[in-house]
């Protein structure tokens, strides 16, 4: 069925090419390996038009930002009352920063996403047509005798709306011309809106956010502050990933003060919306948004298809839990000692999932936390200790302590390592001898002997070894032993979880006796508390590559004057943004 | 029967006698009688399939040469059939190349973006260094403007922008999304050549495409407006919106205004919209397996059909997996896990490194599913002379890897068929240099004994047969690796 040898040639591979920098030389065209917390070194471009050039520039470039999927779909929702979900399903998905931010500066506009762009508009009007939504948003007297009257009335209204600002003659006259274009020549009243509205709907002012200021204004020493309706609409999409309500922009002139924003985020976060959000941020930081897309080998892990949804379930309800009934902390995300399946899966799913993956003897549903003190192998503490991240950073045929142990520190603990391509070293899957069977640890027992490797290695494995508890789909393994198929059978040998971190020149060198006690240690770590502060900001700001890192350090400087409490807090690190200058202010020098 | 009027007839025919009053349609037909008395255009179409190849049953066998081997054998050990056999009955136009390295530096299964890149992939980022040859030729050379789309691209089961999963990407190795459902990507070749029976529906159409180019002159206008304001940094991002801008007016322009209209050759089916029934599902792990194979035909269809008709003629179609439970193919229910890491090969195909004899079975399950594979490229061979245009085309045929339990990203099996108008020597098998030399078998890229062929050298002869005068082609350190074209193929 299996071949030994595929399957370690496997996860060998697989190690090799995450670890990276343990051997070869550097490429010149890139910045520090990092020993210590990084700056904003590591967190690279995007996907798109690729990052720029290191600044240290205490402010982040003027510049526009193309709205994510789900950004759109919450716009064109709130100006029309139609579901976009079919609307919008078919585009090309977000493409994302480097640690999977879907908030990226660097997002394109293909060909595609302009003809789907272009189809999604005509598909929303006909939908906001049919459901009497463009009647009531463009009702018209008499439209044969004041038909261009209504639609001016109706592109000022709409598309002040849309654009998130008042119109100028200048926005206004052009889509008027549009509606004569369709309402004239044997076209109606109708047809005019209708035209209009597709192409409002993709309309270049309308896809992107600026944070350009007012150009009109004489900007001081190669700097702009935002224009307060900018203000009002980053505000909102960081909140809520949709367009300003009519509070905000009814009151915008309110967001050029601190507490303004303060006063307006804090209404904004308890919504659903926002919630929603916040969800979708964590999960990206912590690269658990991909457990969609995971699968494992079914000769390996045959439950794995069926604990799927309730481990995508699972994440998600624990981390809305943490925001809605919990603090929203450091110390609850990686340090509870609960979980909660509330959502996205089945009674039966949920019931299967205690039972069978957390050992814990009671079925039913959950919609409340449960206490994981009782489960098999004792408690599992936090998120990292949950199925999500264990699956995620797995491969399909076993666990993968490298995976792993990149994701804490990369993601995590902003522990910068350099990647195999940068490096420029080869990567060779070693061919193990198929009649020694060893643990997943001991096959990279070659890291810890070869001095070049150990540079990155000492860190990255001991961070990853600590999770060997658990399998790659996350589940414990029985009897603290690993199942290794070897040329004569399966052997069991024991799992060594306790390491010893060191040489990363923080608060999180140590010994560890497993990941329960890592994680432990994360939840209260000044290092963690001052990644995530990062995280937010490279979540928010739509980019955290090299380009930024001096305003990601002025915003670092500026989070740090805040309580320690309040700086394990993503919320209070959220609000510490909204305050910052760095959220309102531009630099536009070259 | 003249050659105008059988394109005059064959036209009509595809776009339905009813509509030819209209004055767009009546320029349209005349541009086509036009377009099929001059010669054909090169076309370009890149098929993937994962998991490499079973070699034992793929490679060349001592009793074969380069102009005369045997596609039909049984592999005696596995009793596995030869998975290019059903290529076989256009074995005239194809040119099998096996000894081809991707040196993607990176994981086997990330490696599918050094395929039409040559580029090392930086697995972080997941992006190439430089555009795909398919984006290089049809937009930076210009060879896709003049057609209705410049050039599509297309794949089955995933979505993905991953490295792994994407084979065409914009300058700076900018992942370009992928369409998945043949609906879609009939309605981006052909949404504004076909018109509906229904008068209202097409009066309705022809209503958008007078309109078409008062839209894009409006959204040109804003992201100019926008422009204007930004530093050049940031300009980038709406001259990309632009040039996506300046695909959205062909696509919705009339006919008559799209460039080069088309030029379908006679006894051309009418392009279908196909029947969105047929794809309830599309992606894998969500319920789209078992239209896996409904997917991947519409869209070869497609593309064949488009070439034909000169909507476009860059095109490429990313395979993902084949595996369900209850396949059709009888294959394990998980191709990743169940037949791809449970290849146990021999040193056939990996240079004579020593690595065991292997076990056959495994070999047989493998080289089923690139028999599948190379079922859906002869259907493309076979759609492509059905229509009459295989000569004017290239197929280019690879995987990410070479042996796939190893993860290897050498020896990655590569078939070339159609013809690039006689540019390339068709008919033919050949054997690229060992990697290394007997007394160093397990040599690596980077070490002074190898000599391994990186596909960058294919790219750059393809690029030459589409009259291209470059010497180099993708991003490696060593820049022998990506200079030069691959000897042997012209």
């Amino acid at each position: 069925m299996f071949s030994p040898r595929s399957r370690i040639a496997l996860a060998l591979t697989i190690a090799s090419v995450a670890l990276g920098g343990c051997v070869g030389r550097r490429s010149s065209s890139t910045s520090g390996t990092g020993r210590g917390p990084a700056g904003a070194d590591g967190a690279g471009g995007g996907a798109g038009t690729g990052g720029g050039v290191a600044s240290d520039n205490p402010l982040l470039p003027a510049r526009v930002r193309r709205l994510s999927n789900a950004e759109y779909a919450a716009s064109v929702f709130a100006l029309l009352g139609v579901n976009p979900e079919a609307a919008v399903a078919g585009f090309p998905r977000d493409a994302t920063q480097r640690l999977g931010f879907s908030v990226n500066d660097a997002q394109i506009v293909s060909s595609v996403l302009a003809g789907q762009l272009d189809s999604a508009a005509q598909a929303l009007v006909a939908a906001a047509r049919q459901s009497g939504q463009l009647d009531f948003l463009a009702a018209c007297g008499d439209p044969s005798s004041e038909g261009k009257a209504c639609a001016r009335t109706f592109i000022q209204s709409f598309g002040a709306r849309a654009y998130r600002r008042p119109l100028s003659a200048e926005d206004v006259d052009p889509l008027l011309a549009l509606y004569d274009a369709a309402a004239g020549e044997g076209g109606s009243y109708d047809d005019g809106i209708d035209f209009v509205t597709r192409a409002i709907l993709q309309a270049p002012g309308v896809i992107y956010l600026t944070e350009l200021g007012d150009s009109t204004a004489s900007s001081l020493a190669g700097k702009t502050t935002l224009t307060p309706y900018e203000i009002a609409s980053l505000l909102s999409y960081l909140a809520t990933a949709g367009p300003p309500d009519r509070a905000l922009l009814e009151n915008v002139d309110a967001l050029v003060t601190a507490d303004g924003r303060e006063q307006q985020l804090r209404r904004l976060l308890p919504t659903l919306e926002a919630r929603t959000r916040l969800v979708r941020l964590v999960r990206e930081w912590l690269g658990i948004d991909g457990i969609a897309e995971i699968d494992k080998d079914s000769n390996v892990y045959p439950s794995f298809a069926a604990h799927h949804d309730a481990i995508s379930a699972e994440s998600v309800s624990f981390i809305d839990e943490v925001f809605s009934n919990g603090a929203g902390t450091l110390q609850e995300l990686l340090g509870a000692e609960w979980t909660i399946v509330s959502s996205g899966a089945s009674d039966e799913q949920v019931s299967a999932y205690y039972t069978d993956y957390y050992g814990l003897g009671v079925g039913g549903t959950a919609t409340a936390r449960t206490v994981l003190t009782g489960a098999r192998g004792g408690a599992r503490v936090g998120i990292l200790n949950q199925g999500a991240f264990l699956s995620r950073f797995a491969t399909a045929t076993g666990s993968n302590p490298i995976q792993r142990g990149v994701a804490v520190m990369r993601r995590v603990a902003c522990l910068e390592l350099a990647d195999p391509a940068e490096l420029d070293i080869n990567v060779i899957p070693p061919v193990p001898d198929p009649n020694t069977p060893k643990t997943t640890r001991a096959l990279y027992a070659a890291h810890a002997a070869d001095p070049l490797c150990r540079t990155c290695h000492q860190s990255i494995d001991n961070f990853g070894f600590a999770f060997e508890q658990y399998d790659g789909m996350g589940g414990l393994r029985a009897s603290r032993q690993e199942a290794v198929k070897t040329a004569a059978g399966i052997v069991l040998l024991p799992v060594d979880t306790a390491t010893t971190v060191a040489g990363t020149g923080t608060d999180l060198d140590g010994h560890y006796a497993d990941s329960n006690a890592l994680a432990r240690v994360l939840s209260t770590s000044a290092t963690v508390r001052a990644c995530m502060a990062r995280q937010m900001f490279r979540a928010s700001a739509g980019r955290g590559d090299a380009s930024v890192r001096g305003a990601e350090a002025h915003f670092l400087t500026e989070w740090q004057q805040l309580p320690a409490d309040q700086q394990s807090n993503l919320i209070e690190t959220l609000v510490a943004f909204v305050r910052s200058d760095v959220f309102v202010e531009r630099s536009t020098g070259p | 029967m003249n050659k105008v009027s059988a394109a005059r007839r064959s036209f009509l025919r595809a776009v339905g006698a009813g509509f030819a009053s209209f004055p767009f349609m009546r320029t349209l037909e005349h541009s086509v009688a036009h377009a099929a008395g001059e010669s054909q255009p090169q076309r370009f179409v890149t098929m993937y399939h994962p998991h490499g190849v079973a070699a034992e049953a793929w490679a060349m066998r001592s009793s074969d040469t380069e102009g005369n081997f045997d596609l039909t054998f049984t592999e005696p050990l596995s009793g596995a059939v030869c998975p290019l056999e059903p290529l076989d009955r256009h074995k005239s136009r194809l040119l099998i190349i096996e000894g081809i390295d991707l040196l993607s530096n990176t994981f086997g299964h990330d490696s599918a973006g050094t395929i039409l890149t040559g580029s090392r992939i930086n697995a972080s980022l997941q992006r190439t260094a430089n555009s795909s040859l398919d984006q290089f030729l049809a937009v930076e050379q210009g060879l896709g403007k003049s057609t209705r789309v410049t050039s599509i691209e297309l794949a089955v089961g995933t979505d993905s922008a991953a490295t792994g999963e994407t084979l065409s990407y914009g300058a700076g190795g900018v992942p370009l999304p992928k369409i998945i459902d043949p609906v879609q990507a009939f309605d981006r070749l052909f949404g504004g050549l076909v018109l509906s029976d229904d008068p209202a529906t097409r009066e309705a159409a022809l209503r958008n495409q007078r309109l078409g180019k008062t839209l894009v002159d409006f959204l040109n206008a804003d992201a100019r407006r926008l422009k204007a304001r930004l530093a050049p940094s940031e300009q980038r991002k709406l001259d990309q919106h632009m040039t996506a801008l300046a695909d959205l007016e062909k696509q919705l322009a009339p006919m008559s205004m799209a460039g080069a209209a088309p030029a379908c050759p006679s006894g051309l089916p009418s392009p279908l919209r196909p029947v969105g029934s047929r794809f309830p599902k599309l992606k894998r792990y969500f319920g789209g397996e078992p239209y896996f194979d409904a997917i991947a035909d519409a869209h070869i269809d497609l593309i064949a059909l488009a070439f034909a008709c000169d909507v476009t003629r860059f095109a490429t179609l990313l395979l993902g997996d084949l595996s369900y439970e209850g396949n059709p193919l009888d294959l394990p229910p998980d191709n990743h896990g169940g037949v791809a890491h449970t290849y146990d090969g021999s040193p056939v195909g990996t240079n004579g490194n020593p690595i065991g004899s292997g076990t056959p079975a495994t070999w047989a399950v493998l080289a089923k599913f690139n028999r599948y594979a190379y079922g859906k490229v002869a259907r493309m061979m076979d759609r492509l002379t059905e229509y009459g245009v295989v000569d004017g085309t290239l197929v280019y045929a690879s995987s990410e890897m070479g042996n796939p339990c190893l993860h290897s990203t050498r020896n990655v099996p590569t078939v070339l068929g159609g013809g690039v108008n006689g540019k390339f020597r068709m008919g033919r098998r050949l054997r690229v240099a060992a990697d290394c030399p007997p007394s160093n078998l397990a040599c690596k890229p980077g070490d002074p004994a190898f000599n391994g062929t990186a596909n960058n050298h294919l790219l750059v002869s393809i690029a030459r047969a589409f009259g291209a005068g470059i010497d180099s082609f993708g991003t490696q350190p060593n820049a022998a690796d990506k200079s030069g074209s691959l000897a042997g193929v012209l």
